[in-house]
């Protein structure tokens, strides 16, 4: 979204000529979008905005009653969650997942750039929310880091300390256990596979400080759950939980 | 197009249940390409059907794919393609002899003397050795001049080999232009030296001088297996045993042999694979954020891009290398600069830039091997794609591998059972294997005449093996060049590995009809062969679908699949019979074969050429591929004229490589023992052995061929004299309706005289001169009893014997005899319908 020079105009034509680079949603040539996404399909990635529950930032239906401004959502009343708050960006669906997708499982690091410009946009607002926060993505293991060559988590963590000019801890917590993939289990079974996963590696810069979970997906929230309870055992004062992707019941979850 | 395709058929082929804008878009550079390669084509002299049909073709496809790969279709970018295709069409391929170059001062067969420097290594054969000198100076008896030129230089006899790099002088060396052999359908020679910058090529009979030359060797594999593996790792096939090379011919896996992608590929895959794990720990020691950030892969592509360029130079510049070192380059790069690694988009890259680079690879079969086994792999992976169940598979490009059916690709499993990896593994494998054979299938029937058909299976079983071997053997020489000993460990078990690479493809040739020698199919066949091919997979791909086939589509298909076999089994079965009689007087050199076609359709090879010493297999060689390239697969009638080498060592392979029905012989008696053995190899090879007997004529459908000497007791035998075998030689006399020919093999003077007054009626139209016109021969008697219109000498150019001799040409011209020689005319063909005759020459090819 850079107003670019005509020398580097001239660079990116012939790069995009060796290596093409359509829109990864609609495949149309991008026309001045992003590294990966075009115009359209960028203004497609809605935000989730109010109303929501205050707690788990699930959006609410607009059935609701709206109690108030910090209401809280029929699953944050039952069962409450560790962490005080969880937010993300928008809805794990279409054009979201499809970045997701091409970040996570296909190495695609270049999307980045472009998360990084939502990241911009969706924080604009709400800086002071997260005043005085270290950054810390929830940890990968090391194997599974291995094997997949980077940690998606990190990486998003490190864009979103940047945007907030917050400061990053990379290995607050551990990962002690390789657990098996979350993404294809139910909500107790999740719950089950996270326990005891992780470790706080730092207990100093853990006691009494403000934390700032970043991850890629959001689905039932026990591996945000899990992590936020082990910060809050080494006296965390605060953990708040950002994902770039929400996964709402009923909506963009084919695949689960 | 519209009203020619039924609705319905067209809206099932081009109708997609996912919505358009989820395909894999085609990129761009595809229309650009094609624009540039049509401009090439255009520029090519050779007719594909028609005129520049090839040419308009593929221009046409450059515009269809500009309309697919972008959706607004603008003036900028036509343009662009009319710019590409002008470019292509004016585009400077072989540049002209420079001033200064050698070829403007040469004499052909003239001794001259040579300074230069040798800038290749020698290709060693069994017989002789090939020198490639870069040319300083050159000297005749009067005068020496400097100029520039590369020639190939032969030497024969044994002597010290000479090092590359070094300075030669080269004091008596015979110095010719590169020549074809100018038959139809010929190989070009010429060209492919060219295409090597090869201006001259020279002989020495007498070798001089030198140094010891350090061998390019592999220290640490001695033996059939070390040259193997130069053979396969480095591409330096020369010093490889002839029978361990056809054996690799014959079974298909030839191409193990050209550094390939599978080569570049495994080092890549090697190198990348071992880096990569080793610089994530590194880095994760080290700086645990920057590994986190996934830096690691970068610097494992970079490095990997070392290895990938070392190895290319190694190797050089052939084609097929510097296609693979250009795709993978393309993919390291991608990962580098965080883009996609499209196989595709990096495959059209290589093709734009070896174009560029040297258009005329375009008619090169290492070319149309290398890309169309590659684009037959892509297309293959395009079709799997559209079978993966999840829409999100069709997006970007993964490796092939991970789309076999039966895997889902976004899946994050890394628990898979070696089971499933396996049979995932052997899946691929063999879908590969099938892929490339089909897709390169027109080439090898095009260029080589010759298919595998144990290529399909051995393939599947060696070439996984060539993926440990080659980038073992890589590694291990790298290690040797540190410490011998140290490599010797690893060294060992590799060596046992190329055991099997030498064993098994040995084996396989041994098999009774492990390959097959097709003659070519009309130009149209390779059209309807690609679509019968596309459409199929396209067709499999609707019915894994579930997706009804429409009848028109199926009959359509089954009907042009059984017309691509007819016309691959029966080559001339849409061959009009045209009462048509050709008389094809080869060019094969010094030596004679001649072939005809009767105007019933059946064939007749009287002769076969034959080389000095056999140096060069003509019957394979030269006479094979003509044949082939008519789309001849099987010969009629066989005939030898008399015992001498130049005209029957040939036969002896086209006895092999061509099933001949009646092979015609003379008596016992005056057979000498080189046709003697050759009636008995006919024999065995079903060959239907009659008797040719003097005076009796031999019909074949309208035209017979009379037998008129030597007579069955072969009387009279010239005693006290050496040309007794000659004048032993068949003189036959061909008629059809009123035209006639006579052949005369390699008589002499008496014999011509008994001729002359035996037969009182011995006019022809055409007469084939007596022994390549010799001196001895085609007396003027002869001449005037025969009073030809035409007379046509087979001979080599610049033959020792100085063949055909100036006072025979004279004696001709006298007559006012039109003269043919195959030395200057190339193959000349004599086509007569019984009434009138033309004669065709091949001058320029």
């Amino acid at each position: 979204m850079k107003t670019p020079g005509s020398g580097f105009k001239l660079i990116s034509t012939v790069l995009n000529l060796f290596f093409p680079q359509n829109c990864i949603y609609c495949s149309r040539e991008r026309n001045g979008g992003g590294e990966y996404l075009c115009c359209d399909c960028f203004s497609d990635i809605g935000f989730i905005q109010d109303p929501m529950c205050f707690v788990c930032g699930v959006p609410a239906d607009i059935s609701y009653d709206l109690p108030g401004v910090e209401f809280s959502c029929g699953v944050c009343r039952q069962s409450p969650y560790q962490f005080d708050r969880a937010r993300s960006l928008g809805h794990y669906d279409t054009v979201l997942r499809q970045l997701i997708h091409h970040f996570k499982y296909r190495k695609q690091l270049g999307v980045l750039s472009d998360i990084d410009g939502l990241l911009e946009k969706y924080f604009s607002g709400c800086g002071d929310d997260y005043m005085g926060f270290t950054v810390s993505p929830v940890p990968l293991h090391f194997n599974k880091m291995r094997e997949r060559g980077f940690d998606q988590a990190f990486l998003l963590a490190r864009q979103v300390a940047d945007v907030l000019h917050a400061p990053l801890e990379s290995a607050l917590l551990r990962r002690v256990t390789a657990t098996s993939a979350q993404a294809t289990k139910t909500k107790f079974e999740r719950a089950q596979n996270i326990k005891g996963a992780f470790e706080v590696n730092r207990p100093d810069a853990v006691e009494g400080k403000k934390v700032l979970l970043v991850d890629d997906v959001f689905t039932t929230g026990e591996t945000a759950n899990e992590a936020a309870k082990i910060l809050k055992k080494a006296g965390a004062q605060k953990v708040y939980v950002f994902t770039l992707g929400r996964v709402v019941v009923g909506k963009g979850q084919d695949s689960l | 197009m519209k009203p020619f395709v039924p609705r319905h058929l067209k809206e099932w082929f081009f109708s997609e249940n996912v919505s358009t804008h989820e395909r894999a878009r085609i990129p761009l550079i595809l229309p650009f390409l094609l624009a540039f390669t049509a401009g090439l084509l255009g520029k090519q002299e050779k007719w594909f059907i028609a005129p520049y049909f090839a040419s308009g073709i593929t221009l046409c496809l450059s515009f269809f794919f500009l309309n697919r790969s972008t959706k607004n279709f603008s003036c900028k970018k036509a343009s662009a393609i009319v710019a590409l295709f002008t470019l292509g069409l004016f585009y400077p391929g072989k540049e002209p002899a420079k001033p200064g170059n050698i070829v403007h001062y040469i004499e052909e067969g003239k001794t001259v003397s040579l300074q230069g420097r040798l800038f290749t290594p020698p290709r060693v054969l069994e017989d002789r050795t090939f020198y490639f000198l870069d040319v300083e100076s050159i000297s005749t008896k009067t005068d020496t001049r400097n100029v520039s030129g590369k020639v190939r230089i032969a030497v024969y006899k044994r002597h010290k080999l000479l090092q590359s790099g070094e300075i030669i002088r080269f004091e008596k060396i015979r110095l010719k232009f590169p020549r074809n052999f100018k038959n139809p359908g010929r190989f070009d020679y010429r060209s492919f030296l060219k295409a090597k910058n090869i201006d001259l090529i020279g002989n020495v009979s007498q070798p001089e001088t030198i140094v010891r030359l350090g061998h390019f060797d592999l220290p640490l594999f001695p033996g059939n297996e070390g040259k193997l593996l130069q053979a396969m790792v480095f591409g330096i096939k020369d010093p490889l045993p002839l029978n361990l090379k056809e054996a690799y011919l014959k079974t298909g896996l030839a191409h193990l042999m050209a550094v390939s992608g599978l080569h570049i590929g495994f080092v890549a895959g090697a190198f990348y694979f071992l880096l990569l794990p080793m610089l994530f720990y590194l880095l994760y020691r080290f700086k645990p954020d920057s590994a986190r950030a996934g830096h690691s892969r970068k610097w494992a592509a970079l490095f990997c891009l070392i290895p990938v360029l070392l190895y290319m130079v190694v190797v050089g510049a052939k084609v097929s290398s510097l296609r693979s070192g250009i795709m993978i380059s393309a993919f390291l790069i991608a990962i580098l600069i965080n883009r996609k690694n499209s196989l595709f988009n990096a495959f059209l890259l290589a093709a734009f830039f070896i174009l560029l680079w040297k258009p005329e690879s375009l008619i090169d079969p290492g070319f149309q091997l290398s890309f169309l086994a590659v684009a037959g792999i892509l297309w293959v992976i395009n079709l799997l794609y559209e079978l993966g169940k999840n829409p999100l598979s069709k997006l970007g490009e993964p490796p092939w591998h991970q789309n076999v059916p039966g895997k889902e690709p976004d899946s994050v499993d890394s628990s898979q059972s070696l089971r499933s990896k396996m049979k995932r593994f052997f899946l691929s494998s063999a879908l590969i294997s099938v892929t490339v054979t089909l897709a390169t299938l027109p080439v090898l029937l095009f260029h080589f005449n010759r298919i595998s058909l144990l290529g399909l299976f051995l393939n599947l079983f060696l070439v996984p093996l060539a993926a440990i071997l080659i980038p073992g053997v890589l590694m291990v020489t790298c290690m040797g060049m540190v410490s011998q000993s140290l490599a010797f460990l690893p060294a060992m078990p590799l060596f046992y590995l190329t055991k099997l690479f030498l064993i098994i493809p040995e084996f396989a040739a041994s098999i009774p009809y492990s390959s097959l020698y097709l003659a070519t199919p009309p130009p149209v066949w390779v059209l309807l062969y690609y679509a019968v091919l596309v459409s199929g997979g396209y067709a499999l791909l609707k019915t894994i679908q579930k997706k009804e086939i429409p009848f028109v589509f199926k009959s359509g298909w089954i009907t042009a699949t059984t017309l691509v076999l007819a016309m691959l089994i029966w080559p001339r079965v849409f061959h009009l019979q045209q009462n048509k009689l050709v008389i094809n007087v080869l060019d094969i050199g010094q030596g004679e074969s001649i072939f005809m076609e009767f105007p019933n359709g059946k064939t007749l090879l009287m002769d076969g050429g034959g080389f000095y010493k056999n140096s060069l297999d003509v019957g394979k060689v030269v006479i094979a591929p003509f044949l082939w390239k008519k789309g001849i697969d099987h010969i009629d009638y066989v005939v030898a004229t008399h015992s001498d080498n130049d005209h029957i060592r040939g036969l002896d392979s086209v006895l092999e490589l061509f099933p001949v029905k009646t092979f015609l012989t003379f008596g016992e008696n005056i057979a000498g023992y080189r046709l003697k053995r050759l009636y008995k190899k006919a024999k065995e090879k079903q060959a239907e052995l009659v008797s040719f007997n003097t005076n009796e004529p031999y019909e074949i459908g309208e035209a017979t061929l009379t037998k008129l000497h030597p007579s069955p007791t072969g009387e009279p035998v010239i005693e006290g004299n050496r040309r007794v075998g000659n004048d032993l030689s068949l003189v036959a006399r061909l008629k059809y309706k009123n035209f006639s020919m006579l052949f005369t093999g390699d008589i002499g003077e008496k014999v011509e005289e008994k001729l002359v007054k035996t037969y009182p009626e011995l006019q022809v139209n055409v007469l084939k001169g007596p022994h390549h016109g010799s001196r001895f021969s085609n007396s003027d008697s002869f001449i005037r009893a025969t009073k030809p219109e035409a007379v046509v000498f087979s001979s080599g150019y610049l033959n020792r014997m100085k063949h055909p001799h100036l006072e025979t040409l004279n004696r001709y011209k006298k007559a006012g005899t039109r003269i043919y020689r195959t030395d200057l005319n190339g193959a000349v063909q004599i086509i007569s319908n019984g009434q009138t005759y033309s004669v065709r020459t091949h001058d320029t090819l």
